[in-house]
């Protein structure tokens, strides 16, 4: 069950990663573009653990880094910040996924809005009102929707091993 | 360290964000990539491209399963900017074509520096061969008068016999009427040119004739005006001489043929007067 588990954590690793770096910037619908490997990290984090959330955080942000971005480190140090920040985040196991869903909103957002600071500090030119209303705020509500669908894809895996230990 | 990882995972987690932090510090305007980059980009770029491309297939598909509207707008924008190219493409050769002749006007005003030249746009023609005459753009308002020389490149053109305020018309040497005091370049023997040389109705040059009966004319020879006469100034280019006319034919003595290609002229030079 362990290796099945890692398989679709690895699986779902790659397609986060092809998304988030080859198809989802082809759509680019007035710039709602969803972070799906922080969505998939959060959700990894609701579901199994901190740790796991650690690793996929760290190696998926690095990735995207080196593939996308001209700030190697940045976004691998938002995820793992993000990570923390959702686990000092009041839930138990009765919350309810729609909390969570807006937990995952709320990272995501001000992990845009940090980003975007970020990108004004090294001499990006943007306005913050289009960044926030067309950049953050979309990316962020469609960062949460991917990590639901995530909890829901992975929280199955969690089951069977709890059940069939 | 493993115990420290399930214990500690937080305090693991802030210290690799300060560390990527740093990182980032550190990457901020890099132009070039680390060896490290290089090799895990070349290793991903492969799968990168054939998922993009992937990617275009798919929304190519649907784009023209659900909105075919767009692509016929998109068709039709094509179209008009194919033909709005076309349009262009026609100007740019015409002006292409005009920055050639002009160029060669302006060589050959070059060449003949001791006159004043007047470049003069062809509005009109009447190509019959017994009554050619052009109408050109400028008139008295530029300083034309009747009787000036008509030039281009290739050679006289004719004389301006008619002048309004905006148009003059030239008669060109394929009129039946002109009349040319010229000389043979290399002999320097004078005659007269003019007259239509015909065989079935299509014109095979001008005749030469009142050439002195000693003269020593050759197939080839280059003819040139005299100057005599006073319209047109002496030794500009006429043509060269095609053939010679049989002894027993008394009406001309030899045919000359012009260079200028009077059915294509667009531009001419008018002679406005000699440097004193």
């Amino acid at each position: 069950m362990a290796l099945k588990r890692q398989a679709v954590l690895f699986l779902s690793f790659d397609t986060a990663l092809l998304l988030d770096t080859a198809i989802l910037p082809k759509w680019n619908l007035f710039h709602m573009v969803p972070f799906v490997m922080l969505a998939l990290m959060l959700a990894a984090e609701q579901v199994f653990s901190l740790q796991a959330a650690i690793i996929i955080g760290t190696l998926g942000g690095l990735f995207e880094d080196l593939l996308c971005e001209n700030m190697i480190g940045l976004t691998p140090a938002l995820c793992l910040l993000a990570a923390v920040a959702y686990d000092k985040l009041p839930k138990n196991s009765d919350t309810k996924p729609a909390i969570l869903g807006l937990y995952c909103m709320l990272l995501a957002f001000a992990l845009e809005i940090v980003r975007a600071l970020a990108s004004w500090v090294i001499g990006m030119r943007f306005g913050f009102v289009n960044a926030v209303l067309y950049g953050a705020l979309p990316r962020a509500l469609l960062t949460g929707l991917w990590a639901l669908i995530g909890m829901a894809l992975l929280k199955p895996l969690l089951k069977r091993q709890v059940d069939n230990p | 360290m493993k115990k420290l990882w399930k214990n500690r995972p937080i305090l693991i987690a802030l210290l690799a964000a300060a560390l990527f932090l740093v990182l980032a510090a550190l990457t901020v305007g890099r132009r070039t990539a680390s060896r490290g980059e290089d090799m895990f980009a070349s290793a991903v770029l492969p799968v990168q491209e054939a998922v993009s491309d992937m990617t275009d297939r798919v929304t190519d598909f649907f784009t023209r399963v659900f909105f075919p509207s767009s692509l016929q707008q998109e068709n039709e924008y094509l179209k008009k900017l194919v033909s709005a190219y076309e349009r262009r493409l026609i100007l740019y050769e015409a002006m292409e074509q005009e920055n050639a002749r002009l160029s060669e006007l302006l060589d050959y005003a070059s060449t003949n520096s001791n006159f004043y030249f007047m470049t003069a746009p062809v509005s009109a023609k009447n190509l019959n061969p017994y009554v050619d005459t052009l109408t050109v753009r400028g008139g008295s308002r530029s300083g034309i008068t009747e009787q000036m020389a008509a030039v281009n490149a290739q050679g006289i053109v004719g004389r301006v016999i008619e002048v309004g305020a905006t148009y003059a018309k030239i008669r060109t040497l394929q009129n039946d009427d002109m009349r040319i005091s010229v000389m043979v370049e290399r002999t320097r023997d004078e005659g007269m040119l003019g007259g239509l040389i015909l065989e079935n109705g299509q014109l095979v040059g001008l005749k030469l004739y009142y050439l002195p009966k000693d003269a020593d004319l050759q197939v080839g020879d280059t003819i040139v005006t005299s100057g005599l006469g006073g319209i047109f100034p002496k030794g500009l280019y006429v043509g060269k001489v095609l053939f010679l006319a049989d002894e027993d034919n008394g009406a001309y003595d030899a045919c000359v043929v012009s260079d200028v290609d009077f059915e294509h002229l667009e531009e001419v030079l008018i002679i406005l007067g000699k440097e004193s």
